[in-house]
């Protein structure tokens, strides 16, 4: 079985070819404006369609309603609060799942005994909709913090151990024949060279792994929780404020966006080195 | 004792020690009240109850509901991401369409759009097919974008050369050359689909194995949530299995994936 790790790279490359390639100021900001072009597209036939009331503003507000909702939730701040806790549980369990999947796949690439012992059990759980294991883990747990966590933690984990020990396999021998037959220790081979050359499969992974820590974490929520985006988003679905709902659901989206945009930030910083230039993972 | 065959079988068992280990862990803990019986039945007992649901029908009625919900979802958004993905590679004017819809919908946990598809198409199968086919449709269009952007430009100037144009140019060497890279598309988003279709399904009801695993959650029946997971992780693997065969049979000159697989 493979991690699909050439999911990540289109979105690379759709945004890298239209937008970032532009010189000046002004070019930056006509070309910006002709990327975005059709999302405004979009915006003015939905109030077209509710103005002309052929969406029924009983079932999707008004694109304008929308905007004052979110303004509304954005002033009165209470959607940061519940922002900043789902926010606090997928990258707590991502980070876990980062820190152990990395120690646990470099394990398996170079110690065979570990490779036998865990490979049919991450195989086993790889494929398992994690989601799956909110009700037990809330059983066990008890409906939080913990328990959302501690999902997430498991769904960041499977596949970061996957990806590290492909990209710890896939090392070029030669760097390591080279660095042993100068004399280095077999940990100092492990951290020097197979490390930071699974670097490139490890972020690709680990920005899948945070996409999916928002929607474990947002769905756990939506199942029990008493605070969280997933909460409040439900709240105002139940309670028919579908403006608000909307809001939050935009608001949500644009934060899970900006938090993709910063990672992808970050892992071309931490991979200025190599010849890696996001939109390639060879 | 050392020939290829028999080491294999030892690494294969070594690697069953694990899982052998954690369902004797589990009966044990639970057998000597290590742990709560409430909380962490046998494992035996999850097994009867497994088999309890099998023989009631329950289980393979709700294995059937969330089957069927996620494929016709996955299935729709096949074709749309598929179309789509086709025409961003060759149209400029869709191209500059779709470009920021899908950069943006990609990493979209569509999930917090549940409440908005259960007021649209209400709480059964129609709302949870939708939000799949939503959720299922970027991956694959992005996949196969870039699948049809970047494929062997020799391949296609040799059949325009020898005088391929239009539909036949499309059918006979764009539409193989990009199949590949949706069947990438594809496993990604495989998984998704299920995700999306258990969360529904605990949120909104309407059957399924999700809504068997909220239920027996809801009602402290923890040998009921046990062994529907126990179900879904083998459901897991042969989705899994069921796409690389697939994979196999469709795309049988393809070896991609296979040569990785190892």
């Amino acid at each position: 079985m493979t991690v699909p790790s050439d999911m990540e790279r289109p979105t690379d490359v759709v945004r890298n070819s239209v937008v970032v390639n532009a010189n000046t100021g002004q070019a930056t900001f006509i070309r910006a404006l002709e990327y975005l072009a059709p999302l405004g597209i979009l915006a003015t036939l939905w109030q077209a369609l509710s103005w002309l009331g052929v969406l029924s503003s009983k079932i999707v507000p008004s694109f304008i309603a929308v905007v004052e909702a979110g303004v509304d939730l954005l002033a009165s701040g209470e959607i940061f609060r519940h922002l900043i806790v789902t926010i606090y549980r997928a990258e707590a369990g991502l980070l876990l799942g980062v820190v152990l999947g990395v120690a646990l796949g470099l394990a398996m690439a170079r110690l065979r005994l570990v490779y036998r012992l865990s490979y049919p059990l991450v195989a086993l759980t790889y494929t398992l909709p994690k989601t799956a294991l909110i009700p037990i883990v809330f059983l066990w747990l008890g409906v939080g913090d913990a328990s959302s966590i501690f999902v997430v933690f498991i769904g960041a984990f499977v596949p970061i151990v996957i990806t590290t020990y492909h990209g710890a396999e896939s090392t070029p021998e030669i760097y390591v024949w080279s660095a042993q037959s100068m004399g280095m220790s077999s940990r100092r081979v492990l951290w020097t060279i197979v490390f930071p050359s699974s670097l490139p499969h490890v972020l690709n992974g680990v920005r899948i792994a945070q996409a999916f820590s928002i929607v474990i974490a947002i769905s756990a929520e939506m199942v029990a929780s008493y605070v969280g985006v997933g909460r409040f988003i439900y709240v105002f679905g139940e309670a028919g404020s579908y403006n608000y709902m909307f809001a939050a659901i935009f608001i949500v989206i644009v934060s899970a966006f900006a938090l993709d945009q910063l990672f992808i930030a970050l892992k071309n910083r931490l991979l200025r080195w190599t010849e890696f230039e996001g939109a390639s993972d060879e | 004792m050392n020939s290829p065959r028999y080491s294999v079988l030892k690494q294969r068992l070594l690697g069953l020690l694990p899982i052998l280990a954690i369902l004797v862990l589990w009966e044990a803990a639970s057998r000597l009240r290590l742990a709560s019986p409430i909380l962490l039945p046998p494992f035996s007992v999850a097994m009867e109850r497994l088999v309890e649901l099998t023989v009631t029908g329950e289980l393979p009625k709700a294995l059937w509901i969330t089957t069927y919900r996620s494929f016709i979802g996955l299935l729709v958004a096949t074709a749309a991401g598929m179309s789509v993905g086709l025409a961003m590679a060759r149209i400029r004017s869709v191209r500059w369409f779709f470009s920021p819809i899908v950069a943006i919908g990609f990493p979209l946990p569509t999930i917090t759009l549940l409440p908005a598809f259960t007021i649209w198409f209400g709480t059964d199968s129609e709302s949870k097919i939708w939000l799949v086919a939503f959720t299922c449709f970027f991956p694959i269009a992005v996949s196969t974008f870039e699948g049809a952007r970047n494929m062997n430009k020799q391949l296609m100037w040799s059949a325009q050369s020898m005088g391929s144009h239009g539909v036949a140019l499309f059918a006979r060497v764009i539409l193989p050359a990009s199949v590949p890279f949706v069947f990438s598309g594809v496993r990604v988003a495989l998984p998704l689909a299920v995700i999306v279709t258990f969360v529904a399904e605990m949120v909104g009801g309407g059957g399924g194995l999700g809504y068997l695993l909220i239920y027996g959650f809801r009602f402290l029946q923890t040998p009921t949530v046990l062994a529907v997971l126990v179900a879904v992780l083998v459901y897991g693997v042969l989705l899994d299995q069921l796409l690389l065969r697939s994979r196999l049979a469709f795309l049988p000159w393809d070896v991609g994936d296979r040569a990785r697989d190892g």
